[in-house]
């Protein structure tokens, strides 16, 4: 890749600038020289403001003047215009054809505030196809052939070089962008990603693959369900068929005959509770024999208790019962010899009157408390007595009642004998209304249990087919994983094959970096027996070598060498990396001079026999030394650009 | 594009004579390259060269 030209209107001082860089012969080296405020940083910050749309060459962008041309902003508002237009072109060919980028801004001729900026990209192919592209699909394109990330390689200050490898610096980013410049990136980005594609296909062979062995497991299984649940129902079915039979059999056998087991049940019935009855009757006789027994004394004391009743109530009822005379009183008066009422002395007349007395009533007074003492029991005895019919005729008329019952059930059951006795095997006959009843019993029986299983059946039978459906899926997947497993075969061969190819591009795009920018800065300086070999650590911190005590020794070059170590380092990772694109050097050799600037111009024209070479001089940097070797092999050389009214660039013609 | 000579040389000696997995790590290295979105246009690489490959005899030929 290389440009062709690069076009700039209203560019800060440059407004109207063409600079063409046609190849016309070996070399491709091309010299702006241009005094300093001319414009040379400006033209890389315009190429840098045109393709990636800042200016990191700008001393402070806060701060700095409007982007547009200030003439021209004035011209168009003499015009009359509203606003003045900045636009920067860069026509590149590549291996495939012509790329146009152009970016524009429009700028406020009052305000001087810039609007948006717009971005494309024009790209004309080998065929004469043309495409345009916009905004980031120009900068995909932009991309494609000058990564932002890694434009300090392509356009730089040399005024800044000499820092290139200053202590502070991060080596991080110089080993990013390397890798990025000798599409280390790419290969990793490309492991990198076909590592996720291949975990993709791990991942939806471990989705296919379980599946099959699942649901044929799961659907033998279920068959074998059905096969029990169905050899289940056969048996069943053909249990109830001969149970059917077994019932048919037995109806024909008890057809008629049904009733004679009923009268025989019921003859048996019977001769049970005539049993009972009779048990009931004994009871009942044994229960007289008691009321006899109880009421023999009674009704033989029954007169007796009758007129003493009666003798007791006449005496109670003319006050002689209970008896008033107090014997313990007399009995008392006679011990003491005196009236325990009245105190006085008890003579012996008085005392045999009053033994008299003790005499006379003693056995009176002690009948008369018998008689009271037996008055409730004659009384009783005369009551329960009279009880005696009533329980007698109780008795009685259960004994009768049981008796007729006897009676009436045995007349039945001779009745029921006459009839069960026609018959010569009412036995059998139980026999067979009992397996009748029994056959029905299991034919409801296993007649549910086949309802229930042929349920579970149809259940059984619908998830074989839902899990039979799933499994061709699975098969036809299967056969896809098949497929899936024969692209992750290729592409994890293939992940092998870039990872070895990452691991020796890492180490060896190293070797030669060390190898081929000590070849470099060995041709650009003049001290050949200084500096012995160079070292780039993992990180790509650079270690200079003195040649005679294999010291580190980059702290001790000069600026100049500093800064032509690192236009080596740069050329070097362009060859290394066989990155087709431009160089473009900002005042290249400002602090180089003499013989270094010789060996400056020599080794640059043998790059840019392979490489486009824009570089920008000063007149004094574009020195003697440089031109002797330059003026055969320069291209084209812009050396005559001046300033108009420190406003305007402007090539002279 | 891949422009690294050292990586176009690498890519053909591990590669031992594929020329199915060389051209197809060499198409999504460029793929890569151009920043150009991977997953789909790799799915279809891998699909197309792994075919490729079979019917040009494998590995070696």
């Amino acid at each position: 890749m290389r440009f062709e030209s690069i076009s700039i209107t209203n560019y800060r001082q440059y407004q109207s600038l063409d600079v063409a860089f046609p190849q016309t012969m070996e070399t491709d080296l091309h010299v702006i020289v241009a005094s300093n405020g001319i414009g040379k940083t400006n033209m890389l910050n315009a190429i840098n403001w045109c393709l990636y749309g800042d200016e990191p060459h700008l001393g402070d962008k806060d701060d700095s003047l409007t982007i547009c041309n200030h003439i021209a902003l004035e011209e168009a508002k003499k015009r009359g215009e509203k606003f003045a237009t900045v636009s920067v072109c860069i026509h590149i060919s590549t291996s495939s054809g012509k790329i146009t980028f152009e970016r524009k801004v429009d700028v406020n001729v009052s305000t001087r505030f810039e609007g948006h900026d717009r971005f494309k990209a024009l790209i004309t192919k080998e065929d004469g196809n043309t495409e345009i592209l916009e905004e980031s699909a120009a900068d995909e394109v932009v991309n494609q052939y000058l990564p932002r990330k890694i434009r300090q390689y392509f356009f730089f200050d040399g005024e800044q070089l000499h820092n290139y490898f200053g202590k502070g610096q991060d080596s991080s980013h110089v080993k990013d962008s390397i890798h990025e410049i000798a599409q280390v990136s790419v290969v990793t980005n490309t492991r990198q990603h076909l590592e996720k594609i291949i975990e993709e296909y791990q991942k939806a062979i471990s989705k296919l693959n379980p599946a099959v062995d699942k649901l044929s497991a799961a659907i033998t299984a279920k068959k074998a369900d059905r096969q029990k649940l169905e050899d289940e129902i056969k048996s069943l079915e053909a249990s109830i068929k001969e149970s059917e039979d077994v019932i048919s059999t037995l109806n024909q056998q008890i057809s008629g005959t049904e009733t004679v087991v009923a009268d025989n049940q019921r003859y048996n019935d019977n001769l049970a509770l005539i049993s009972q009855l009779e048990d009931d009757e004994k009871k009942q006789k044994e229960l007289l024999l008691a009321l006899v027994r109880k009421y023999y004394v009674l009704l033989m004391m029954y007169d007796v208790n009758t007129a003493t009743g009666a003798y007791i109530r006449e005496k109670f009822e003319k006050g002689v019962l209970p008896p008033d005379i107090n014997i313990d009183l007399i009995k008392s008066s006679l011990t003491h010899h005196e009236c325990v009422i009245c105190k006085s002395s008890i003579d012996s007349t008085v005392e045999a009157y009053l033994n008299s007395l003790l005499e006379k009533f003693d056995v009176s007074t002690t009948v008369s408390h018998k008689l009271v003492e037996i008055k409730n029991d004659v009384a009783r005895a005369v009551r329960e007595a009279r009880n005696y019919k009533k329980d007698k005729q109780a008795i009685f008329d259960r004994l009768r009642e049981i008796s007729e019952r006897i009676s009436a059930l045995t007349s039945e059951n001779e009745e029921l004998y006459k009839r069960i006795s026609a018959c010569s095997s009412i036995e059998s006959i139980g026999l067979w209304m009992k397996q009748r009843e029994e056959n029905r019993t299991l034919i409801r029986i296993n007649s549910e249990k086949v309802g229930v299983y042929k349920t579970q059946l149809s259940t059984l039978s619908q998830e074989i087919s839902t899990l039979q459906a799933q499994l061709d899926f699975a098969i036809a997947d299967i056969e896809k994983c098949e497929e899936i497993k024969h692209d992750l075969n290729f592409a994890t061969e293939a992940r092998s094959i870039i990872a070895a190819i990452e691991d020796e591009i890492i180490s060896e795009v190293r070797t030669q970096m060390e190898s081929e920018t000590m070849t470099l800065f060995d041709e650009l300086i003049w001290k050949k027996n200084t500096y012995g070999h160079i070292e780039l650590s993992e990180n790509y911190r650079l270690r200079l070598f003195h040649k005679v005590t294999n010291e580190s020794c980059l702290g001790s070059c000069s600026a100049a060498e500093r800064e032509l170590l690192a236009l080596a380092f740069t050329i070097a990772l362009h060859r290394v990396s066989g990155h087709d694109c431009l160089l473009f050097i900002d005042t290249p050799v400002g602090r180089v001079s003499d013989i270094n600037r010789e060996n400056f111009a020599k080794s640059l024209i043998t790059v840019s026999k392979k490489k486009q070479l824009i570089l920008a001089f000063t007149p004094s940097e574009y020195s003697t030394e440089i031109r002797k070797y330059f003026d055969a092999s320069v291209v084209s050389s812009y050396n005559k650009m001046i300033s108009v009214d420190e406003e305007i660039t402007r090539q002279e013609v | 594009m891949i422009q690294n000579p050292l990586i176009l040389k690498k890519l053909k000696e591990k590669t031992h004579g594929d020329e199915a997995m060389r051209e197809f790590i060499l198409s999504i290295m460029t793929n890569e390259s151009n920043g150009k979105q991977y997953a789909k246009f790799f799915r279809s690489e891998v699909e197309k060269y792994s075919k490729l490959r079979e019917t040009k005899g494998g590995v070696g030929k």
